[in-house]
């Protein structure tokens, strides 16, 4: 499923959401095993804890504006804590998108680790393990 | 009998009350008082002029848009009060009395009110922000603070107050007496304070069950305020440790009034109690 970000609701929970009427928990039932950053996408690879399929959660054309990484030796299993697009501050202004149609996301998870990010598209598929 | 179901007439009958007593207590004082009918007299002076004060007094105030806990509301709501019951007063004693009342004294009333109502109305504001935070209100609960700048400040009660944010989000060392160690301090406090879901041996796993069946076969409820949400994970794995049923506290953030982003209060998982899960299910009830 490939969403265009500018049509996600804007402060709406995507750590836990229906997809083709499935209802997906990231925060409860997923680990998250894996992040890759490579040219213009960040992936996010989710494990379900009891069947083990996987989900990847892709964010295209990416401007990636912060990172932290915290906690290195607390981490065994990463949980996503919030995913969402919010509003971007500039100059005291909070604006939505981007000159270039990009919409803003905020992504955190339990253990620490903040990224803050424009980007265009989401795509977001099942793999069967 | 007439009744006065909103409490509008007490602080008048108050003020008469206390009006009374004092010009009584002031003429006894300066060997006025000779016979019961002087008593009366000045008992009936006195509460006439003080019924007076607190009954404009207040209601200028308020007309202004001012609240009688603030030091501004009260200086308007003394200083005007005055400027209605002194009169009433000065005139009574002088005609009984055969005190002297002039513009002089007039202006002494007013100024005084005024001093007295601002002392009043600050003192009067500051423990109604330490009754609100003792009394623990809910989370998300805003309560106005003025100490020198005014802000808003979030209070987060568990049962008793274990934080507090600025608007901007940041905790605070200190609000209204409790001092606070930030986040360190929450994390520790509510692991101690509260009284943590009773699990299985009390029939919680069922009570658990069919609060997931009655959210549709979902893990997870949210509940927000116009400043706040609260995650309650019912089932799933733990989060720092603390197993599931829990929840999270977030804080909606605001640029001019407008929400930029969301982010948790703590790092802290915080286990559901009883009265979280009877909230709960009230909320998935529409209650």
């Amino acid at each position: 499923m490939k969403v265009n970000s500018k049509k996600i609701e804007l402060f709406k929970d995507l750590s836990q959401f229906d997809l083709d009427n499935v209802y997906y928990d990231f925060h409860n039932d997923f680990d998250c095993i894996k992040i890759v950053f490579e040219g213009t996408f960040i992936l996010l690879l989710f494990r379900k804890i009891i069947e083990g399929y996987i989900i990847s959660f892709k964010f295209d054309n990416v401007i990636l504006v912060s990172f932290e990484f915290e906690n290195f030796n607390k981490i065994k299993n990463l949980t996503i804590d919030n995913i969402y697009r919010g509003r971007f501050e500039k100059d005291r202004q909070l604006i939505e998108f981007s000159s270039d149609g990009k919409s803003y996301f905020y992504l955190e998870f339990v253990e620490g680790i903040r990224m803050e990010l424009w980007c265009d598209y989401i795509v977001i598929e099942k793999t069967e393990v | 009998m007439g009744v006065d179901p909103d409490g509008r007439i007490w602080h008048i009958v108050i003020g008469a009350v206390i009006g009374g007593v004092v010009n009584l207590g002031v003429k006894a004082f300066q060997g006025k008082i000779n016979s019961w009918g002087d008593g009366f007299a000045a008992f009936g002076i006195g509460a006439a002029g003080g019924a007076l004060t607190a009954a404009t007094g207040g209601a200028i105030a308020a007309s202004a848009g001012l609240s009688v806990s603030t030091v501004a509301g009260g200086v308007v709501a003394g200083a005007s009060g005055a400027a209605f019951g002194s009169p009433v007063q000065g005139i009574g004693n002088a005609m009984y009395f055969g005190d002297a009342y002039g513009g002089g004294q007039f202006l002494t009333d007013v100024i005084a009110g005024g001093l007295l109502g601002g002392v009043a109305g600050g003192v009067a504001g500051w423990l109604k922000n330490i009754k609100n935070v003792r009394n623990g209100g809910q989370p998300g609960d805003i309560w106005g603070f003025k100490a020198g700048v005014k802000r808003n400040i979030i209070t987060f009660n568990y049962p008793e107050p274990i934080g507090a944010w600025g608007r901007d989000g940041q905790p605070l060392k200190e609000f209204a007496g409790h001092k606070f160690g930030g986040m360190e301090y929450l994390d520790e406090g509510v692991r101690s304070t509260p009284q943590p879901f009773a699990g299985a041996a009390r029939g919680g796993v069922d009570a658990i069950e069919d609060l997931i069946k009655l959210n549709g076969g979902r893990n997870s409820v949210t509940i927000e305020t116009a400043t706040q949400k609260i995650r309650y994970d019912l089932a799933g794995k733990p989060h720092g440790g603390v197993p599931t049923p829990h929840k999270q506290v977030y804080i909606k953030n605001f640029v001019n009034g407008i929400q930029k982003s969301v982010s948790r209060v703590s790092k802290a998982a915080f286990p559901m109690t009883e009265q979280d899960l009877e909230l709960v299910r009230r909320f998935l009830n529409g209650q």
